[in-house]
Formats: C-alpha cells, structure tokens, sequence
C-alpha cells in the first residue's frame, strides 16, 4: 500500500494540530497523528510501512499494535474518505 | 420606475422600484444613498410588482448584501457577524454567529452606547482595517407579521468613525438560560474552522484559512462568549474597546 497526499487549498497547523480547506470547499480539523501523518508525505509517496515506522517514532507504539502498521492503515483509510490522500495497492 | 443608488461595502448598487417603494428605501439607507449621477458598479432584479411594499423592502436589502458581497469575493475576508466601534478611535469588536445568535439584536442595544458597523457582515481588508457596512436593521414589527428595514439613526445608533480596526473576535453563543456572560478561549485550529464556517466566499480568498488565521492572531485570538441578554454583552465589550484585556 503507497499513500499520496492530494493537495489542499489551504492549511493552517498550530500546537500539533492542523485545520485544511478542501477543494470541495470542506474545513477539516485534524488531529496531531493525521496532521503528522500528511506532513511526511509532503515530500511525496511513501509505503505505509514506511509512515508506521516514522509515526511510531514521533507517538509511540499503539496498544496492541506495535509496529503500529495496523493503526497507521486506519488512519489513511479515514483520510481516504476525506479525500485528503489516495492509496494505490501494490 | 423609480431607483435608488446605495453604497454597500464600498459596492454602488443600483435598485430600480416602483414609485411607492422609493420613500422606504431612502428613509431605510439613510446616508448609504449616494446621489443619482453616482455610476453603479451593479444593479439588482427588481422585485416583481405586487410584493408588498414591507416584504420588498426586506427582499431589497438582501438583495443588496448579496450583490455586495460577490463584488467584494476575492478581496476582503466577509464574516457572519455583527460590528460595533469605539465611536472615536475606531477600535471594533466583532462577534460573528449564525442567524438566531442575535447579531441584530446587539447591535440595536448596543450601537446606541459604541459606534454601529454593521449587524450583518464584518469585512476585513488584507490590511486588517474593517469596512463598515451600516445596513438598515430587519427588525421584528410588533404591528403585523414580518420585519421592517430601519435605518441605524431612526433606531438611535451611533455612527461608526472612520478608521476601523479589529481589536477582538467573538463567537457568539446565546444561551437564553445563561446566567450571566462567559468568555472562553478556543484554540487556534478550531477557531479557525468555526470561522471559516461563517465567511462568505472563503475559498476565493489566497490563502483562505492563513488569513483567517492572521486576523486572529492580530487580534489576541477567538473567544466565544455564552450570554442570555444583548445588554449584558456591554460591560465585556467597554472593556475590550477601552484597550482592556480579556481576564
């Protein structure tokens, strides 16, 4: 699974935390571990292993989840349905 | 036909109506009408014939805001709000909420005591000065059903100086069973969604959110404030415009 950030119009993050206004004209808030989820992809695509890796590094291991690969896919998921990433299986 | 030019949000708009409306739009706009060789800048559907003549007023001066508003798209920052103004140094409050929070309300009590800036949309230049929209008020008729357009000095209020700056944002939530008048911080994230909420145009704005971000930033950041009564409101806003802080 890769994972793409799809641009937004606009962002502001404060404290961790970020607020996005979507082409579709939708304001977001965003949590700290999504808001830090879409700043590593700022550079470009990345495995979703690789954004576990690095997120686990910055939160910490989730409960019963400790690679954290698990969570990190429930988090693009949800940031799929707000089309603020795609995901291409592979 | 007759027609009438108002000044809105710095917009010349032009309402063409029938003779017996003519009286009620000048007497409603007051020092907004700007004289008959003035050129538009756009001009509105006429009412169709045989609205009568309350409702067509109140129907003119939507019409008005919204032709204003879409001319102004792109530029200024239009929140949902009502404005009052310290009547000499131009210091004005903001306090932004959707229809029902009481805006027109606030600003009839209020703008007697500060200067009246608008019950309606508060537009903020890129440079952070406030353009005073001082429309007629729709106030409720206590002699048949509807609302009347009247104008701020028929009402009382107190015009707004020249110069207006934004010196604090509300966000308004009334509470009629609110004992008193409380003031909590939000957050800059969620102070920024909930006004983005109620802006007029928002994403044809550069930077939508990053401007709405630095007014609040100049500002000392959102407050929302829980009230019953307009009335109460006074002593916060005496305080704020007097160069008082928040605690």
């Amino acid at each position: 699974m890769v994972v793409t950030r799809v641009p937004v119009v606009d962002e502001v993050v404060e404290d961790g935390e970020s607020v996005v206004l979507l082409p579709s004209g939708r304001v977001v808030v965003l949590s700290a571990l999504a808001t830090a989820l879409l700043a590593e992809l700022g550079a470009g695509p990345l495995p979703v292993e690789v954004l576990a890796e690095r997120l686990v590094a910055a939160f910490g291991s989730p409960p019963d989840d400790h690679d954290g690969v698990r969570t990190t896919e429930a988090a693009v998921v949800a940031l799929g349905e707000e089309g603020l990433v795609e995901v291409a299986v592979g | 036909m007759s027609a009438v030019s108002v000044r809105a949000l710095g917009v010349v708009v032009w309402l063409a109506c029938t003779p017996e409306l003519e009286p009620g739009l000048r007497a409603a706009w007051g020092p907004l009408v700007v004289a008959d060789d003035v050129t538009p800048d756009v001009d509105v559907e006429p009412v169709p014939d045989g609205v009568p003549v309350r409702a067509a007023l109140e129907l003119m001066t939507q019409r008005v805001t919204v032709e204003a508003i879409g001319r102004r798209a792109g530029e200024l920052l239009m929140l949902h709000a009502c404005a009052l103004a310290d009547p000499v140094t131009g210091s004005a409050v903001v306090l932004v909420g959707p229809s029902g929070m009481g805006k027109t309300t606030i600003a009839a009590t209020l703008g007697k005591h500060f200067g009246y800036v608008t019950d309606e949309t508060a537009a903020v230049a890129a440079d952070g000065t406030l353009v005073a929209y001082p429309k007629p008020l729709s106030i409720l008729a206590a002699d048949h059903d509807g609302k009347d357009q009247v104008s701020p000095a028929a009402l009382g209020l107190q015009p707004a100086p020249e110069g207006l700056r934004v010196r604090a944002v509300l966000l308004l939530d009334r509470q009629p069973s609110a004992g008193g008048v409380t003031v909590e911080p939000v957050d800059t994230v969620r102070a920024v969604a909930a006004l983005a909420e109620h802006t007029s145009y928002l994403a044809r704005l550069e930077r939508p959110l990053q401007r709405v971000a630095d007014l609040l930033r100049s500002t000392g950041g959102l407050r929302r404030v829980t009230y019953a009564e307009a009335a109460d409101l006074e002593p916060l806003l005496g305080k704020l415009l007097g160069g008082g802080s928040w605690s």
